[in-house]
């Protein structure tokens, strides 16, 4: 696309980037995971990487994965450009694709797992789609065509740094408990202390009827994780049919899982990560229990609150080609003592930015003044120090909108948003 | 009342799930009877649960480690019936699959309930438990007259089925054919399985079929005499009570053992050394 701006002709660049075999099975079992909870996903190009989000119709689980450049053969996020001209001329750097007609691509993982050389995706501005060609042996080259829609960007608002419980094991560990609860079963609740954690069906109905079904309860010695930091003694209750889908994702993935939470009504948010190749954060909404009165909330929903960007303050930036060849992602076993899997033969990534790699850092800008609508204060919460941001209700906004201008508002910037678009 | 017994021996936990999986595609709704030396899972012969009705019986010790079973009462009433749904059984033992122990015990929680509890090897020092709450309806002494064993009919023609997976096969194919099949079979061994519509006639024939044994001082039962041996004697049964019962066989007994009724009942009886299931299909009225 070739525009001319104050006279200068400036060649805009739409995002192009080429998986290697060995990293587009973790890729289409993302979207495998992605499908069993929302219906559209969010392509994201940053400059770290290419992040696929996606929400929930009850706005009650959000998904942010991100596979970061060194996974990539050739990675391009597409051009940002500081621009004055009208909206007809953006470049489209985001959009958003039905995630049934995604998955039709990335259908059989067996086969991909087989077959597929390598995966290119291409966002075509002209044509409007984005193009997914798979590479795959035999000299066979299946392209699909697939129409996206120009979307906002999707952030969720919240600060998994400061969550007081803190749990790290395997993900077999998860797993092979959650398979001893009835696949009809729809949410769980996990109490944790410091000696113990049980997960136990949880129904929110005391009728006879409810009285009738089997109750199903697993405990677990803190031994049994990495990391076993409980600030709060409490109970949050959350969905299981998601977790499943976590759970799933994560056996592909082959990485210790970390588990943040607080109390009922705060997300919890289940994160695992490979530093410098890949993040991903589930955040899924916890009931609200209200233990002063009778009924407990319905599943907390939070809504979005995003709205299209109408000026985009981005400066040029020259679209970045990792020249480094891409990096699959080794299996990383969990080490009960040694948190931090080691890839020996793997070089640092070269254009990694400011991703803190020593701690967890919430991806997501956690913001927001008076933007709220139906802002509550969180009733049960007490904020051990003043400096603590308010935190809402989960049932208001849980996302934000992305306007980098939002940030001149005097908000506590609680972690600082590596994956700015600004580049800053 | 009370009840609590408990199993180590993986085997015999294997075991144990065998039964109680091939309970569960049987039927949904289980009685069981808890006696000092037994347990037993009854579906008895009532009218909603179609006719169908089946008996099994196994011995605690050849099971369970420990046993403990106080019944209503210490006399005549020493012994516990309960209501069940059997999926929730074969869902609660299922998580037992590589377990180090299993206690199954009877407790009481908002509703009577029958408590699995299991312990699974885990990566700490402590052992990962597993409780599940299975709610059960006591049975009142008033009805156990309904669950007593049910008496074997004058059956015409007695013998050995061929092997299960092949009978299975071949039902399976011919339940495509109709929803009703004859079973037929003869005291010199002979047996087939039919289907008939208006368009198409399927018969599978199996011959030389050992026929059981008649031990005079033992449990069984001699076939009718009045019955001429070489007579087929037949019994036109609903085609998915007999696959159900089939397809769900997890137990590998010796041998089963077919009695027909002429025009009246199919009685099957499984032979194994810890376990014996009785399972009866009254015939489709025509």
């Amino acid at each position: 696309q070739i525009h001319y701006l104050a006279g200068l002709l400036i060649e805009f660049q739409n995002m192009k980037c080429v998986l290697p075999g060995a990293n587009v099975k973790l890729f289409a079992k993302a979207i495998h995971c992605l499908a069993k909870l929302g219906h559209y996903v969010y392509f994201e190009p940053l400059d770290t990487g290419l992040a696929l989000k996606t929400v929930n119709s009850s706005r009650s689980a959000y998904v942010s994965i991100l596979f970061m450049k060194p996974l990539f053969q050739v990675y391009n996020a597409g051009s940002d450009i500081d621009l004055t001209v009208d909206d007809d001329n953006l470049p489209i750097t985001r959009c958003k694709v039905a995630l049934k007609t995604l998955l039709q691509v990335f259908k059989s993982l067996a086969n991909i797992e087989r077959s597929v050389e390598t995966c290119d995706i291409d966002l075509d501005g002209d044509e409007c789609r984005l193009v997914f060609q798979l590479k795959c042996k035999h000299g066979i080259t299946k392209t699909h065509h697939l129409t996206f829609q120009e979307c906002e960007s999707l952030q969720a608002i919240f600060a998994k740094d400061l969550s007081p419980n803190v749990l790290k094991c395997d993900h077999k560990v998860l797993s092979d408990v959650v398979i001893n609860f009835s696949s009809s079963l729809e949410e769980i609740t996990m109490l944790v202390s410091p000696c113990k954690v049980v997960l136990r069906s949880y129904s929110d109905d005391e009728s006879d009827e409810i009285a009738q079904l089997m109750k199903t309860e697993v405990s677990l010695n803190p031994e049994e994780f990495s990391q076993y930091q409980i600030g709060v003694d409490t109970d949050v209750t959350f969905c299981l049919k998601d977790v499943r889908a976590i759970l799933a994702f994560c056996e592909v993935a082959a990485m210790p899982v970390n588990i943040h939470f607080e109390v009922g009504g705060k997300p919890i948010i289940f994160s695992l990560g490979h530093n410098g190749y890949f993040r991903a954060n589930f955040v899924i909404a916890t009931i609200a229990t209200d233990k002063n009165s009778q009924h407990s909330n319905a599943t907390a929903n939070f809504t979005t609150n995003t709205t299209f960007p109408t000026t985009n303050k981005r400066s040029f930036v020259k679209p970045s080609r990792s020249k480094v060849a891409p990096k699959p992602l080794r299996k990383v076993s969990a080490q009960k003592t040694n948190a931090k899997p080691q890839p020996t033969k793997l070089p640092q990534p070269k254009d990694c930015d400011s991703i803190n790699s020593e701690h967890d850092v919430s991806p997501e800008i956690p913001l927001q003044g008076g933007e709220q609508t139906n802002a509550t204060r969180y009733e049960g919460f007490n904020s051990p120090s003043p400096k603590q941001p308010c935190f809402k209700n989960v049932k208001t906004v849980f996302f934000a909108a992305t306007q980098p201008n939002d940030l001149d508002r005097t908000v506590l910037v609680l972690a600082p948003d590596s994956d700015n678009e600004d580049g800053t | 009342m009370r009840f609590r017994a408990k199993v180590v021996n993986i085997d015999c936990i294997h075991h144990f799930t065998n039964v109680v999986n091939t309970i569960s595609k049987l039927l949904k709704k289980c009685s069981i009877r808890l006696t000092k030396e037994k347990m037993f899972f009854i579906l008895p012969d009532q009218v909603a649960n179609g006719g169908v009705s089946m008996w099994c019986e196994l011995k605690q010790a050849n099971f369970f480690d420990e046993y403990r079973m106080d019944g209503v009462n210490e006399y005549e009433l020493n012994e516990i019936y309960l209501e069940i749904v059997a999926e929730n059984l074969c869902r609660a033992i299922k998580s037992a699959n590589n377990a180090k122990s299993l206690k199954i015990k009877l407790t009481k929680k908002q509703v009577p309930c029958l408590t699995v509890e299991i312990e699974l090897p885990s990566l700490s020092s402590t052992a990962r438990i597993v409780t599940h709450d299975i709610p059960v309806s006591v049975i009142p002494s008033s009805l156990w007259g309904e669950y007593q064993e049910p008496e074997m009919p004058d059956f015409h023609v007695s013998l050995c089925l061929p092997p299960l997976k092949t009978v299975k096969h071949i039902v399976e194919r011919l339940k495509n054919l109709s929803s009703y099949l004859t079973l037929s079979g003869n005291q010199e061994g002979d047996f087939a399985l039919k289907v008939e519509t208006e368009l198409v006639s399927a018969t599978t024939r199996f011959s030389d079929l050992e026929i059981p044994p008649y031990d005079p001082d033992g449990d069984s039962q001699a076939p009718s005499k009045l019955w001429p041996p070489s007579e087929m004697a037949s019994a036109r049964i609903d085609v998915k009570k007999l696959l159900q019962f089939l397809a769900g066989q997890q137990i590998n007994p010796y041998k089963v053992i077919c009695n027909i009724v002429d025009q009246s009942a199919v009685h099957f009886f499984l032979v194994h050394d810890d376990i014996s299931l009785q399972y009866f299909i009254p015939v489709v009225a025509v």
